[in-house]
């Protein structure tokens, strides 16, 4: 395999995330400060291979790369690791790198490791219109800021479960303010929902227009995910769904979410071939 | 064995180590009489460089000297100035010479020798009697190198091992508590029941970390109107205790009441109307002020005097566990400045 194909740069990917992530663990199991800069060096350098991975991958099938389970995990994985760059600069929350960095990497390996995930004849089911494409893009953005939501909600119930117990380790203390995470988690289920709406919304009018073009049960699994996240989003606002509980749902729900991947790309898989998008041209095939 | 051209180095002190409080109030050397016998030891040439290390829990001569026998006419000064005899005095002090002497206050520099073990106030200290010593010249080649790396051992130990990591005292622990639930402490709400010392100090460390809004209820409002006015804070009766719960983030009990004054049956409904805002609760009272049963109530965190004891001793022990790291390294620090000066 030569280095510049997709798979080694997101394998390379991977393997910086992996550093990353065991960089700053080593260091919080030995209650050292870790250096910054390596750590941020590492992930963003996983974020970069894994970046071009995905390009490589686009130019390759002239198509948005989430034609198959391989590519929905590696997309979601660099979503959301892109989301957390952006998401740490706004809201200054520690840890939140490391957890995106452990994030990262499982979803690269499982997704690299699980080698029948990566069908190279799966056919795609982003045809070729445009609104097809970016329906699926926004969808996987919103699963990207529910995985986001997912981390900080794990960092909710570490903090809470420490402040229960008493602990004082130099790990949890480094753990972001209960309040905090609290305040950044009702951001970011409000922008996931609010994505996965429009997201549903556009995938709702293609599919007015081409009836039948998504199964019964891919359409029930989607339905599901938008409508449990649009309740756990309205509960929240109501405040019936709070502290602890609230957290611990959104870890569950995005565990849910992200098995329901596998159906879902696994039924587009097995959908009627069509053709891709050409992203390069503007008019696309 | 000298550090240059025949000299010594030594250090003649009493620290928490080796003398009580008493004592070490007695052996306490205000700056005129620091100032007074660090002339006396240079005007009778007995040392050629000198520095005095003068905090509340320690007092300490550095100094570098051509006589072997110094020790003695030190001791001899030191008892003329605080009216000790000399064989009480003996039996409060250390003679460290060379190598121990760096060793010694590379550990001073670096919190290992304190009390409070990895506490940082120490290094500040030092770093003052050092510069004091040098702008009055006291300090030449040997003492400069000493201290130069004694700040920068002490920099090492803090930045490579944990032994200043962790909070000991009360009040820090419970500022560190509402913090990681609070985050920034600006905005938030603190209610002290009572006027109780522990209650006080804990504020205190509230009030050092940026909270503002403080409210101090009481019995007694003359009293707690002078407490409120220590951290600029409100006072308040435990009549309107319902209506500052319903808004406080950070609640200290530090009564003498008989019973708890806050309890599940009062908290409850409070806490169902703000829900989505967690409540730190610190019982710094003996009997409690606050019923061990609100712990059960969804976001709120308590903790009283047990826990917060238990997570002290847990931290004391975690910098204990990292002393010794840190006085490897520093005993290698002492080794090479020591061969290096002679």
């Amino acid at each position: 395999m030569e280095f510049w194909q997709d798979r080694a740069l997101t394998g390379t990917g991977c393997v910086f995330y992996g550093l990353a992530f065991a960089y700053a663990l080593v260091a919080l199991i030995r209650r050292r400060e870790a250096i910054h800069l390596v750590f941020l060096a590492l992930l963003i350098g996983g974020f970069i291979f894994q970046s071009f991975g995905l390009y490589v991958r686009g130019l390759e099938k002239h198509v948005f790369p989430l034609t198959n389970t391989f590519e929905v995990f590696q997309v979601l994985a660099w979503c959301s690791v892109g989301l957390n760059f952006i998401l740490r600069q706004l809201f200054q929350l520690r840890l939140l790198n490391f957890f995106s960095s452990a994030f990262g990497f499982g979803l690269c390996f499982i997704s690299l490791a699980v080698a029948p995930w990566d069908d190279p004849t799966a056919p795609t089911n982003i045809s070729g219109s445009p609104w097809v494409g970016f329906h699926a893009a926004l969808a996987i953005f919103s699963y990207g800021v529910f995985a986001v939501l997912a981390l900080t909600s794990l960092m909710y119930i570490f903090q809470d479960r420490a402040l229960a117990r008493r602990q004082f380790d130099g790990w949890f203390s480094k753990l972001p303010a209960i309040r905090q995470l609290e305040e950044i988690n009702i951001k970011l289920i409000s922008i996931g929902v609010s994505l996965l709406s429009v997201a549903v919304a556009i995938g709702f009018l293609n599919l007015l227009q081409s009836p039948g073009a998504v199964g019964a049960i891919k359409l029930s699994i989607a339905m599901a995910v938008w409508l449990a996240y649009l309740a756990t989003l309205v509960l929240r606002r109501k405040h019936k769904l709070v502290a602890r509980r609230f957290a611990q749902t959104c870890v569950y729900l995005f565990i849910v979410a992200l098995v329901s991947l596998w159906p879902l790309t696994h039924r587009s898989a097995a959908a009627p071939s069509t053709v891709g998008v050409d992203l390069l041209s503007n008019g696309g095939e | 064995m000298a550090a240059s051209n025949g000299k010594a180095l030594f250090v003649l002190g009493s620290s928490h180590r080796t003398a009580s409080l008493e004592v070490r109030e007695r052996l306490a050397l205000d700056s005129s009489r620091a100032q007074k016998l660090a002339n006396e030891l240079r005007d009778a040439e007995q040392v050629d460089e000198c520095l005095i290390l003068n905090t509340c829990n320690r007092v300490e001569i550095y100094g570098v000297t051509r006589h072997q026998e110094l020790k003695v006419p030190l001791l001899e000064q030191l008892s003329g100035i605080h009216g000790l005899p000399i064989s009480e005095l003996e039996s409060h002090i250390y003679w460290m010479t060379d190598e121990e002497a760096i060793r010694h206050a590379f550990e001073v520099a670096s919190g290992l020798d304190s009390q409070m073990v990895g506490e940082n106030e120490i290094l500040g200290q030092l770093k003052e009697a050092y510069a004091k010593a040098s702008d009055e010249r006291y300090t030449g080649r040997v003492l400069n190198r000493v201290f130069q790396k004694s700040f920068q051992a002490a920099k090492w130990v803090r930045t490579h091992t944990g032994v200043s990591k962790g909070q000991v005292s009360i009040g820090n622990i419970a500022t560190e508590l509402a913090t990681r639930v609070c985050g920034n402490l600006v905005d938030t709400q603190v209610v002290l029941l009572g006027t109780g010392e522990v209650g006080e100090k804990t504020t205190q460390a509230l009030a050092s970390r940026g909270a503002e809004r403080i409210i101090v209820v009481g019995r007694n409002l003359m009293r707690a109107r002078s407490l409120a006015d220590q951290f600029t804070g409100a006072v308040s009766n435990f009549e309107k205790l319902p209506q500052l719960l319903a808004h406080a983030d950070v609640v200290i009990g530090a009564t003498s009441a008989p019973e708890p004054i806050i309890t599940r049956e009062l908290l409850k409904p409070i806490m169902d109307e703000r829900m989505t805002r967690p409540l730190i609760a610190i019982d710094t009272a003996l009997p409690r002020d606050i019923d061990g049963d609100i712990e059960a109530l969804e976001n709120v965190y308590l903790y009283n005097l047990d826990h917060l004891a238990q997570i002290a001793n847990e931290n004391l022990k975690a910098r204990e566990r990292e002393v010794e790291t840190a006085k490897e390294n520093i005993l290698e620090r002492a080794k090479r400045l020591w061969q290096s000066l002679h």
